[in-house]
């Protein structure tokens, strides 16, 4: 084995990287694992992506405490996270039958220099074990804020899945019921209805703890179209569904159609959504997702049939532009980029 | 009179159905079959010979390693209310979670299998769980049985020299054996990387 190869298992192996920096300690294999295994339940209740200031999470192979005692407080209840907007929090975590303790803006610089603790630490987008004085990065090789929170990650996983495997080629068997033509040129009339089936369906089967609903009310002046629910966290996510082409009513005669603008409509209702949610629910972290099945072709009228590829494919790598004004994924936090799904057509 | 299910495997599926599901919120059967496998193969590691495991494994369609007691326990397990499912995913119930604790895990037969299935889950709490099923879908073993359609019994010894030269190679000293169950996943992981690159 090459040496890059055996440095590149042992930078990612946090376990062992402990062991070494805590002198070979057999115990801190067992206190590693609750550690990181505290670290995702603490993720359980506030999402790492909006909280603004540091987390640390630690615990000492003695079991001592390096913060003032009576400035914490025993932890047991998650609501507490749930979004916090302090500065600091540090929470510890004890070998013994214990709850945790929880400071909240208490500046936790001087655990660092302990030769006791293990600690965990993140900020910004940035998260790290200390152990012994020693640092030791993690790497995080997706798209989310920690890698020991990844709802998140997982939906957007999925979603990306969905769009490549599912809609492309039209593969999914409810989403094909959506078009009016064997060569996938038109949708029916309203397609809405099959197009959500079909991502409530593809979501429900590939995310684990999680509930989705169609057709949510949270007293917008539309449903939302789906709602992703975590069982075992406090996360949702608010999908609307949107669709871009032309459709054909059931004589055959062209029907609705909707052009780039359309996707402006989504934002708007994606932003209506969350503000009420963050009102009604602050218990529940949010997340705003617009989706767009994009079925746009060029040259379409009532009578073309088939269409080849310059036409068929002429909005494959075109991406909907959005009203400057309506860039809340840019400014919201918890709004999502848009996804863009194109499905392809049989061309001749 | 129906025939009853190897114990070993009873015991194993219930214990990873518990483990997997409060780790990961749910599980697949298959990923019963495929975390047996992994704990089987630690089992090697610590020097155990394979047929003291107690069943063996063979590959599924789907790239999975499959085990016949396996699949017979966890059908078992899901008839007795001990397994619920929603369509795709399992979830152990409570009342399979009160057998596991209070009726198997306390044997001593079944107690000592319990430091190979531990370690073998805990690798999908210390690694993001993506990788680690990646990883042990990219085992070297079934790769090789992939290639060449080979429906007979996995070959887990030569899995047991790779293990054992990269725990080496990675020096890790500790008897533990979740960091060993750690660098194997990072391995396969890592190697991906590189041929990709």
């Amino acid at each position: 084995m090459s040496d890059q190869l055996v440095n590149n298992i042992r930078k990612e192996n946090y376990p062992l990287q402990i062991y070494t920096a805590m002198d070979n300690n057999p115990n801190v294999i067992k206190l590693t694992t609750e550690l990181i295994s505290f670290i995702q339940d603490v993720y359980r209740s506030i999402e790492p992506d909006h909280f603004e200031g540091q987390i640390v999470i630690y615990t000492t192979i003695d079991d001592s405490i390096l913060l003032d005692e009576d400035q914490g407080r025993e932890f047991f209840d998650g609501n507490l996270l749930t979004n916090n907007k302090s500065d600091f929090l540090v929470l510890q975590l004890f070998q013994t039958e214990r709850l945790p303790l929880i400071w909240e803006n208490v500046n936790p610089k001087t655990i660092f220099n302990s030769d006791k603790a293990i600690i965990y630490s993140y900020q910004n987008r940035s998260e790290i074990f200390v152990a012994n004085k020693t640092q030791i990065d993690i790497i995080n090789r997706f798209d989310c804020a920690s890698i020991y929170a990844l709802q998140y990650h997982y939906l957007n996983e999925a979603l990306l899945k969905y769009k490549q495997e599912k809609i492309r080629y039209s593969s999914c068997i409810i989403f094909r019921e959506s078009w009016f033509d064997e060569n996938r040129i038109y949708f029916k009339q309203k397609p809405e209805d099959t197009m959500q089936n079909s991502l409530s369906e593809f979501l429900d089967s590939s995310l684990r703890g999680v509930n989705v609903v169609r057709e949510y009310n949270n007293g917008a002046s539309k449903p939302v179209d789906l709602r992703v629910y975590w069982t075992e966290a406090n996360r949702a996510a608010m999908i609307e569904v949107k669709w871009l082409g032309q459709s054909k009513d059931v004589d055959g005669d062209l029907a609705t159609a909707y052009a780039n603008g359309r996707g402006n409509d989504g934002l708007d209702q994606v932003k209506e959504y969350m503000d009420l949610e963050n009102q009604d629910t602050p218990t529940c972290i949010t997340k705003g997702y617009l989706v767009i099945f994009d079925g746009r072709r060029r040259g379409v009228s009532a009578n073309v049939l088939t269409i080849d590829i310059v036409n068929g494919m002429h909005y494959r790598n075109q991406e909907v532009t959005f009203d400057p004004a309506r860039n809340f994924y840019e400014t919201m936090t918890g709004f999502e980029n848009p996804i863009r799904m194109f499905a392809e057509s049989i061309c001749n | 009179m129906s025939n009853q299910v190897a114990p070993e495997a009873f015991f194993d599926s219930l214990s990873l159905a518990h483990k997997l599901d409060n780790f990961l919120d749910g599980f697949k059967l298959e990923e019963i079959h495929l975390f047996s496998y992994f704990s089987s193969i630690l089992f090697l590691y610590r020097k155990n010979p394979v047929s003291d495991w107690g069943y063996r494994f063979t590959i599924s369609d789907t790239g999975y390693p499959f085990s016949e007691s396996i699949f017979e326990a966890t059908k078992r397990h899901h008839q007795n209310g001990l397994f619920e499912d929603d369509g795709t995913f399992y979830k152990i119930t409570a009342r399979g979670a009160d057998d596991f604790h209070d009726k198997f895990k306390v044997l001593p037969t079944f107690s000592k299998r319990e430091e190979y299935l531990n370690a073998a889950c805990t690798t999908s709490i210390l690694v993001p769980y993506s990788q680690t099923l990646r990883a042990l879908l990219n085992d070297p073993e079934l790769e090789k049985a992939k290639e060449i359609d080979n429906k007979s019994w996995l070959e887990q010894s030569n899995i047991y020299e790779k293990f054992d030269e990269i725990s080496k190679e990675v020096g890790i000293s500790a008897e533990d054996l979740v960091i060993p169950a750690v660098t194997w996943v990072n391995y396969i992981n890592e190697k991906e990387r590189i041929e990709e690159n």
